[in-house]
């Protein structure tokens, strides 16, 4: 038998014999290869790439939120956050010593911080680049940093209400930062790259990025000077008063820009945390109360605009005057009154406005309110805007025409008030207000976010009659003589409206404002003043007309604006024998 | 004979030429097999041959050699690359932080908070009212106010720009009669830039385009209340 193997050794046998066996090895490879190849090919080569690749985020850079003037309100900037091992510290104290000196905390929180078994945690968070550098050169070991961005606000408070804030995640949590998030926070993108054992990436392997897109720069109309004198003299005032709030709002009435919207007590967007959650929110937006006296105006106007009236129209006012079931008083008692139109603005009296509507009827009457945008969305988009109330005419009781015509009955903002105002210094042309004048793309493109509507309210005589009643509002025979600005011919109307506190659902204190504006013959600027339930004064005339005067006078300055140079005419504010 | 017919005659014959030509060859080869030996001749060595397949291997070897250099240049310069990368991030990082630690010290000087407390500090005060001066005419527009003037401690010595001022102009005396008691507490500052701006009203024919701000009126009013009606600046008292 093994003579019959050997004899195998013969060529042509042996040749054929190696053939079969490299054949059948390489069968056996072939098989596999296929396998591998083709059946389990992708899985395997996919298994390959994803034990190397690696995708990282690349964060969105927040955009800024900056003035009219450029000036930065909100910014993103570079920041570190502090990271321990606490597997590799040795010495928790001596580190804990040495990071205090730096970061200026406690070392015995922070060797706490530093004692353990966990591999990660944080030690401190939102530090500046420099502080990390400061850190760096101390070469602590298990002391690793994080590179992170901080949202930072370098005026502080100042406008605080407007911008708003954002959370730990860095997204917007109040304010514009909020109702502008998706503009501000920009795309992440992505980048793909295989991974050398070394950790670095491959320089010939594929290398996939997908840009960030930025945030885009929201440019506010807000002046920051301007802003800033309105939040001191609000303050100051509030903190006088002992009111609960104040509000101040500064519009330009040609472009129906709000220049500032200042209230108090704010907070700082910086701490958040330090603030009441009440403070947090625009007040001059959410907050809505019964504009009173200062809705005169509207009354008036609506009179005089339908040619039923003029500033010489007498008006005998009793000393009560009974609609429905209700009997209306003035704020003062009074015997009977012989007021002219003016007079009846100068001194402010409920029952003559009451006896005015009634030239015009309820249904006319409340078209024109309609039309200064009563109840009505002021077209801001503000997060937690309140649009006011204005009851609907087919609810209205024998009680609602009266109260309307004097302001009560109604809910408004501070500034659907301004633009009340802003409508008879622009000459009965109602602008929408804008707060952001420019959202600016990153590559440059420039969108006006706010649609500017005007509606032709009451016609430019009638604003121009009404202004120069407003201006004897302000003159000594009227309520608020402390508005005057030597110099400046002013127009403006106190209010005095009882507050309807929410929280007893009854009348309680009240809303003191002035709302006024300057030039009065060629107005530029319209500021509105709102005082909730101060208790140290009382009267719009009283608290709320200095603040209007000290904002008013920074705002003329910052804008350069110059007396017209002309003087007010005497209107006769009394007829007749009366007095 | 037609010419037609003579041309068929010559291919006829070239025809012939070609088969007498193939049977010899064929004649030989049979001549050969039948003989079990072949015509053995000897073949002059390929020396061209030799020669070209050296230049081969020579060109196999210069491509591989070239492309080894080229691929170790090339992994030199991306490795190269990459460490300027590297070294091009870091430093943009770092030109990052140090704009951003700038912009942020800009930012926070120009505040207007900051602002207006470094001016109180310089003894500055807001104008109590907005007063214009029309440089063409020079008519004073607005009424000025006699400004707060701080009662306690005596103002910081200024060594700044009011002096270079006086300097640039140096024919900005105060006319006779005007101003010639200087309150306690007097501000150069702001009666040098009213002065300027006086002067500037007289020398330039500017028209409304110009408007010069005279920023508070230092009339003799000692005593006078420290407005809170100061926006701004009267959060912090001087002295």
């Amino acid at each position: 038998m093994r003579n019959e193997w050997i004899r195998l050794s013969d060529s042509r046998k042996r040749t054929s014999f190696l053939l079969a066996g490299i054949i059948a090895v390489l069968s056996i490879y072939a098989v596999r290869l296929i396998q591998l190849q083709v059946f389990q090919g992708s899985a395997l080569s996919a298994q390959a790439t994803h034990e190397r690749q690696r995708t990282i985020e690349l964060p969105a850079i927040r955009g800024s939120i900056v003035d009219a003037n450029n000036q930065p309100l909100a910014v993103t900037v570079d920041a570190v956050n502090v990271t321990a091992d606490q597997t590799l510290i040795t010495n928790p104290q001596a580190e804990a010593q040495q990071l205090a000196g730096v970061l200026g905390a406690d070392p015995a929180a922070l060797a706490t911080r530093l004692t353990g078994r966990r591999r990660f945690i944080y030690v401190a968070k939102g530090l500046t680049p420099q502080t990390w550098s400061q850190i760096a050169t101390l070469n602590l070991p298990g002391i690793v940093k994080e590179s992170t961005t901080k949202r930072v606000y370098p005026n502080g408070d100042l406008a605080a209400n407007v911008v708003g804030f954002v959370g730990s995640d860095g997204k917007g949590l109040g304010g514009l930062e909020y109702g502008l998030q998706p503009l501000l926070a920009g795309t992440n993108g992505t980048q793909t790259f295989q991974r050398g054992p070394g950790g670095g990436a491959i320089p010939t392997a594929p290398n996939t990025k997908v840009a960030a897109i930025p945030g885009s720069t929201v440019k506010l109309t807000i002046n920051s000077d301007i802003q800033y004198a309105a939040q001191q003299a609000i303050a100051a005032e509030v903190a006088t008063t002992k009111a609960t709030s104040g509000t101040v709002v500064v519009m330009d009435p040609t472009t129906g820009k709000v220049l500032a919207l200042a209230t108090a007590p704010t907070f700082d967007p910086n701490n958040v945390g330090a603030s009441s959650a009440g403070d947090r929110g625009n007040r001059a937006l959410s907050d809505v109360y019964e504009p009173g006296s200062t809705a005169k105006t509207m009354t008036a106007a609506a009179v005089i605009n339908q040619g039923l009236a003029n500033p010489y129209t007498p008006i005998t006012i009793p000393g009560t005057l009974k609609r429905g079931n209700k009997v209306f008083h003035d704020d003062v008692a009074h015997g009977t009154w012989h007021l002219t139109l003016t007079g009846m603005m100068a001194k402010s009296s409920n029952l003559g406005a009451i006896l005015t509507s009634e030239r015009i009827g309820p249904r006319i009457f409340d078209s024109y309110l309609q039309k200064f945008g009563m109840g009505q969305p002021t077209g801001l988009n503000f997060p937690g805007e309140s649009t006011g109330k204005l009851p609907s005419l087919n609810s209205w009781s024998s009680t609602t025409f009266p109260t309307l015509a004097f302001g009560q009955g109604m809910n408004v903002n501070t500034v659907q008030a301004a633009s009340v105002y802003a409508t008879i210094a622009n000459n009965g042309t109602r602008i929408t207000p804008t707060l952001v004048d420019q959202i600016v793309a990153p590559d440059g493109t420039i969108t006006h976010p706010n649609t500017v509507t005007s509606t032709q309210v009451v016609t430019p005589k009638t604003a121009k009659t009404v202004r120069l009643m407003l201006e004897t509002v302000v003159s000594n025979r009227g309520t608020a003589p402390l508005a005057q600005i030597p110099g400046y011919r002013v127009a403006g109307k106190t209010g005095t409206a009882q507050y309807a506190d929410p929280k007893c659902g009854c009348y309680r204190g009240v809303v003191a404002s002035f709302i006024g504006m300057a030039p009065a013959d060629a107005p530029r600027l319209v500021v509105a003043v709102t005082l909730v339930k101060p208790r140290n004064g009382h009267f719009g005339g009283q608290v709320a007309a200095p603040v209007f005067k000290q904002v008013m006078i920074s705002a003329l300055q910052t804008l350069h604006i110059p007396p017209t140079g002309t003087t007010a005419p005497q209107l006769p504010t009394t007829f007749g024998a009366g007095g | 004979m037609s010419s037609a017919a003579r041309k068929h005659h010559v291919d006829v014959q070239a025809h012939d030429l070609d088969n007498a030509e193939a049977t010899e060859y064929a004649t030989r080869g049979a001549h050969a097999r039948r003989h079990g030996r072949p015509d053995l001749k000897l073949v002059s060595p390929l020396r061209a041959d030799k020669a070209s397949r050296g230049v081969f291997a020579l060109l196999i070897a210069g491509i591989l050699g070239a492309g080894l250099v080229v691929m170790l240049v090339i992994n030199t310069s991306l490795a190269q690359g990459a460490f300027t990368v590297t070294s091009l991030q870091q430093q943009k990082t770092a030109l990052t932080i140090q704009a951003q630690a700038l912009s942020s010290q800009v930012d926070a000087m120009s505040n207007p908070a900051n602002l207006a407390a470094r001016a109180t500090a310089l003894g500055m005060h807001a104008a109590k009212n907005p007063v214009f001066i029309n440089v063409t005419n020079g008519k004073v527009l607005g009424t000025s106010a006699n400004a707060p003037v701080p009662n306690s401690a005596p103002l910081p010595t200024l060594n700044t720009p009011a002096d270079a001022t006086a300097a640039e102009y140096p024919d900005t005396q105060a006319p006779a009669g005007t101003s010639p008691q200087l309150p306690p507490g007097y501000d150069p500052a702001a009666a040098d830039a009213a002065k300027a701006a006086g002067q500037a009203g007289t020398a330039t024919s500017g028209g409304w385009g110009q408007i010069a701000v005279v920023s508070g009126d230092s009339g003799p009013g000692a005593g006078a209340k420290v407005a809170k009606s100061d926006a701004g600046l009267s959060a912090t008292p001087v002295g």
